[in-house]
């Protein structure tokens, strides 16, 4: 160790102690994020899993999913001044520039055909099972289901993935979705009425 | 399907929530992926948006422009208000 790498290492050794980015929550790392890119790469890396699964699940396949998400984070960036923490969670504020994302997407491949790869690659795999004829009624099933969902109005299709993807409670996700847990209740029940209704009509 | 009214019953309820769990599972970016588009991220410019003073400069200018296209607009003049002269 030379002479400067002593002083380095003592003037490392008295600095304050610096909190690390990981340490510290959603919204102060979005105010630190307006002047400091490490700051929105941590928020990135913290949210990053949670808005590809939410686009997977509206747009059906990894490519546009990948697309999507990092339109998102670009978009994010770009409008990091705009978010305010006013007791809404910085990943709603997140999930809302996704949702808009999806319904752009949605409006300009109207006409594309959404078949989910993750769908086709089940049913192509299954063919090496030896139960292979239930697999594939059960993929079928699930293809069906997932067809159902998408049909269902954005909204309450961002409730299931939150639900069921994600996981959440319905306080947590009447947080996201800026409803009272009461409300999110009852969406569920219309939800679930809806998707069975969408099931009958694609029999 | 006017007036009628549809509802769930606790096994349809139980039914679809089985199939949703079983269907809806989490799935993972792939790696590369995440960090690709962080690395694209982290190269993007910095946004700057206008300062509060910018934005107000702006606004004035905008006012007064308007202000006096509205003031020198065609027909207006001093004598406009009068009644016409008989012929």
């Amino acid at each position: 160790m030379n002479a400067l790498d002593r002083v380095l290492a003592e003037d490392a050794h008295q600095a304050v102690p610096v909190e690390p980015l990981d340490a510290l929550s959603d919204q102060e790392l979005a105010r630190r994020a307006r002047h400091e890119r490490q700051a929105f790469g941590v928020l990135y890396e913290r949210h990053v899993a949670a808005i590809y699964r939410y686009v997977f699940y509206r747009v059906g396949n990894v490519e546009d999913a990948e697309d999507l998400t990092a339109r998102v984070f670009a978009r994010a960036l770009r409008h990091i001044h705009n978010y305010d923490d006013r007791g809404l969670p910085f990943t709603a504020w997140l999930y809302r520039i996704a949702h808009n994302a999806v319904a752009n997407f949605h409006r300009d491949n109207s006409r594309r055909p959404a078949v989910p790869l993750e769908e086709a690659d089940a049913l192509g795999s299954a063919a090496n099972e030896d139960d292979h004829e239930q697999r594939i009624d059960r993929e079928r099933e699930r293809a069906r289901l997932l067809r159902a969902v998408r049909k269902l109005p954005p909204e309450r299709q961002h409730l299931l993935v939150l639900k069921f993807v994600e996981q959440l409670q319905n306080a947590e996700i009447g947080q996201i979705m800026n409803r009272s847990e009461g409300a999110i209740k009852s969406l569920y029940h219309r939800t679930l009425l809806q998707l069975r209704q969408i099931m009958a009509e694609l029999d | 399907m006017a007036g009628s009214r549809v509802i769930l019953s606790a096994e349809d309820v139980a039914w679809l929530e089985q199939a949703l769990g079983q269907a809806m599972t989490p799935v993972a970016p792939r790696p590369e992926f995440v960090s690709r588009a962080k690395e694209e991220l982290m190269r993007l410019p910095a946004a700057r948006p206008l300062p509060a003073w910018a934005l107000l400069a702006a606004g004035v200018a905008l006012f007064a422009v308007i202000g006096t296209l509205f003031y020198l607009r065609p027909g207006r003049s001093s004598l406009a208000s009068l009644p016409d002269r008989p012929a």
